[in-house]
């Protein structure tokens, strides 16, 4: 396959070449031309930065038989057979595959021999954060005290998995991510010598997607290659290579969520499935863009903003400053779905819930008073299967709560607003908040305007101190709901008791229940 | 080349333009959802690659592409989870093997599946040989999400997305190729995500559609209060050997369609007494379930607590 990928062909041979690491670069050459050569290196920085090629060179340039000012000339006999492997002054070792401590003794077995040509013997140890403990361990005393002839230089992504006693003993360069302008730069040098043209805008899509890594610039430049059939690469190619949908369409389904619109959400959300988005990116463009929203109208600031590049963008006048927070209450919700959706089996009917989730969000006390009406005209068909469940119950003996909360939803419906339990909590707690507290843990029940308060077994302390303050709660409770209105509490004895017996003649009335032995 | 598989026409064109200028690049990665013929594509790709013939390639005739069909030629390797995972010890022996020259051509290739399954080890010991496979050795990657692969590996692949297929050209192939009508297309695209090949199976197999059926059924009569349904669901699911997951599935899909048919207020429907926000509940419970089978509950008590739930909303 004479064919070798962009990032292999264009890895750098020279420090000169070396992109975005001017200041790594320059120290390197310094040590080399003033022969203070450090005996233990540590590379790190994210990925397609040039760490192992920088190691690399580094490795050709201290054994160079003349090297100028740093450089290797890669002339020189020392640096051609370096080039090629034939020699076995660099050793290249893949800590990933060869992580265990026997490797590592080998290796130390193997130090002490001389370099067979050049001055050093240079072990470059890549992804060396997958060592195992043991492994590091067995490297410190060779990491400290090599022979002169030896150098390492250990190159990772990430430096936080390795012992602070490897660290200790490193010199260490942190290599920072490629600045988009020298990406760009480098594209445009690379696709020159290529021979393949590409618009200005395509360069910088390729730039911005790299995220500061010349090797993923390059690989995304070399699958635009493969589908321009003509030698010119264009922003559209790009756009379907990196499977990015229009940022439009994301636009659109944030208006409609802004919008309450349910069914212009879904159909955009169409368009992106059809035109082949990914739902885990398109989730991600969502949480992105409502970000940029956020951060935009807090500071004030378009340069942070990533996904929304208009600073005139229709969505940004749209949001008003009180609705700040339900958008960060939108983001939570898209947050939380995209880890559900990478594992479930029907992402897109996921992704459709969950616009419409968004685009109901801020409605729910009207939807509320929507239910409230059509409660009362259902209940009639509801109460009958209330009463099998509570049968159920009976001989599944699993006691649950579940039936009397539905019994004191349905009689506040009937007995209409002013009629609120909660209300009258709040009301007590406000006057005495020890008293308030006893009552949370209570089962409140309402009926023909008398409050019937229930309280466990295993609540008897509670319902104690109620029954000490009963006169006072009825005062407040005739106070908030008029004279009529009455308050009793009750200890239940027994949940199964409770359940067989009482609660079904409470909640039906006694002359539905009828009780078969 | 890529006949008898439908969709992905950019991923096709971009094979086929490397196969025909013999263009190669040293590592793939396809990445899509279960069931978008990602292996079938990559091994259509690499017959493509062996292919003798002068004329198009694959030929499907010449001894190559026998030989990669029947998994048995020297130089293609198929790496395939042992137990679940992909174990780092496979990438090791994969990495010895990649040592020694090719039988039979002058390239290898090595076809790596479920690779989402690999652990951090394994994926970080692939990535040397990513980055300067020996030689003229091609690895092909096949994954269900990109998500769960480390983005070292991610920056050293040419990455392929393959998507099922939209419902226009579901619709299409499902009346096309089967003849099923329009509502009997529609249902299957919600089963199968536009997953062609499982829809295929649905239509030779009808058991596993009606599965749905039965269920919409039962949760009309659950809806309109009939609790006994609740408990001959779950029997029945058991019954039928439905997996846990393919129930919640189907209950996400059911309540999905009301909840879209109530936010679009579609008309003549208003036999439903569930509000948006109460659907959103119920399904908010059910993608819960879902991910709480990773920590192995007991599911049918999770789905009988969860219809009954339902029930009383």
């Amino acid at each position: 396959m004479e064919y070798v990928a962009l990032y292999r062909r264009y890895r750098p041979k020279e420090f000169r070449e070396m992109i975005g690491q001017e200041n790594i670069v320059t120290i390197l050459k310094n040590q080399i031309i003033m022969d203070k050569i450090a005996h233990a290196y540590l590379f790190s920085g994210t990925r397609g930065t040039g760490k192992t090629s920088a190691a690399k060179i580094f490795a050709r340039a201290v054994n160079c038989e003349n090297n100028s000012q740093g450089e290797p000339c890669n002339t020189c006999e020392s640096c051609i057979n370096l080039e090629s492997n034939s020699v076995m002054d660099i050793i290249e070792i893949d800590a990933a595959s060869n992580r265990g401590v026997d490797e590592i003794r080998e290796l130390r077995d193997k130090v002490k021999y001389l370099p067979s040509m050049g001055k050093y013997k240079v072990y470059i140890i890549d992804e060396v954060h997958m060592l195992t403990m043991e492994a590091f361990n067995a490297l410190l005393k060779t990491l400290e005290e090599p022979p002169s002839h030896a150098i390492f230089i250990l190159a990772t992504t990430e430096p936080n998995k390795l012992p602070a006693t490897i660290l200790s003993r490193c010199q260490r360069f942190n290599f920072k991510r490629i600045s988009a302008e020298d990406i760009i730069k480098q594209l445009l040098y690379v696709c020159k010598d290529i021979d393949v043209e590409i618009e200005d805008a395509a360069v910088k899509l390729i730039a911005k997607n790299a995220d500061g890594a010349m090797r993923d610039a390059l690989s995304i430049l070399d699958q635009c290659m493969s589908i321009s059939r003509d030698n010119i690469i264009e922003y559209e190619e790009v756009k379907t290579i990196l499977g990015i949908t229009d940022n439009q369409i994301v636009y659109s389904i944030i208006e409609a969520i802004l919008d309450w619109d349910v069914k212009k959400a879904l159909v955009n959300l169409d368009i992106a499935y059809n035109m082949g988005k990914e739902m885990t990116q398109l989730i991600d463009q969502l949480a992105l863009a409502l970000r940029d929203i956020l951060i935009y109208k807090i500071t004030g600031n378009a340069d942070l903003m990533v996904e929304i590049r208009d600073e005139e963008s229709e969505i940004l006048k749209k949001v008003q400053l009180d609705d700040l927070e339900k958008i960060s209450e939108y983001i939570e919700i898209l947050a939380d779905r995209e880890n559900k959706i990478k594992f479930s089996s029907l992402p897109k009917i996921l992704m459709e819930v969950t616009l419409i989730k968004l685009c109901t969000w801020t409605k729910p006390e009207k939807a509320a008073a929507g239910v409230r009406e059509e409660r009362g005209s259902y209940q009639a068909v509801k109460k009958e299967p209330a009463l099998e469940r509570a049968q159920i119950l009976q001989t599944s003996q699993k006691p649950s709560a579940p039936p009397e909360k539905a019994a004191v939803k349905e009689d506040t419906a009937e007995a209409g607003k002013p009629f609120s339990w909660n209300q009258a909590v709040k009301e007590i707690s406000k006057e005495k908040p020890l008293l308030g507290m006893s009552l949370g843990p209570g089962k409140a029940k309402i009926e023909n305007k008398k409050i019937l308060l229930y309280y466990d077994e295993a609540n008897k302390f509670h319902y104690d101190a109620i029954l000490k303050e009963k006169e006072q709660i009825t005062k407040i409770v005739r106070k908030l709901f008029g004279d009529d209105a009455g308050f009793d509490v009750k200890l239940r004895e027994n949940d199964s008791e409770f359940f067989m017996k009482t609660l079904p003649l409470e909640i039906f009335g006694e002359d539905k229940v009828d009780f078969i032995k | 080349m890529f006949d008898n598989i439908h969709g992905n026409e950019l991923n096709k064109e971009i094979l086929k333009n490397m196969i025909n200028e013999r263009k190669y690049g040293h590592a793939y990665l396809f990445s899509g959802p279960k069931g978008t013929q990602k292996r079938k594509i990559a091994i259509e790709f690499i017959k493509g690659i062996f292919c003798l013939s002068e004329g198009e390639r694959p030929c499907h005739v010449c001894s190559q592409c026998h030989k990669i069909e029947s998994g048995n030629h020297p130089d293609f390797h198929e790496i395939r989870p042992e137990d679940e995972n992909i174990k780092i010890q496979q990438i090791r022996d994969m990495q010895k093997s990649m040592m020694i020259k090719p039988y039979e051509g002058d390239k290898k290739v090595y076809l790596v599946n479920s690779c989402e399954s690999m652990g951090v080890p394994a994926q970080n010991s692939l990535l040397k040989i990513l980055e300067e496979p020996s030689g003229s050795t091609m690895v092909i990657l096949v994954a269900n999400s990109k998500k769960s692969i480390l983005p070292t590996i991610l920056s050293r692949c040419q990455i392929l997305n393959f998507n099922p297929l939209a419902k226009a050209s579901f619709v299409t192939i499902m009346t096309d190729e089967y003849g099923t009508d329009a509502d009997e297309a529609d249902l299957l695209f919600q089963l199968t995500q536009g997953r062609i090949d499982e829809a295929g199976k649905m239509i030779r197999y009808p058991e596993k559609k009606n599965e749905y059926r039965i269920i919409e059924e039962h949760l009309d009569l659950l809806r309109k209060g009939n609790v006994e349904k609740i408990f001959d669901i779950t029997k029945m699911a058991k019954e039928k050997g439905i997996d846990d997951i393919k129930l919640t599935d189907y209950l996400l899909i059911y309540f999905r369609n009301i909840l879209i048919n109530k936010a679009l207020k579609v008309e003549n429907y208003d036999e439903d007494c569930l509000t948006i926000p109460e659907i959103n509940d119920i399904i908010e419970r059910i993608i819960d379930i879902q991910s709480n089978t990773k920590i192995n509950v007991n599911m049918q008590l999770q789905v009988e607590s969860l219809l009954l739930k339902i029930q009383e909303e």
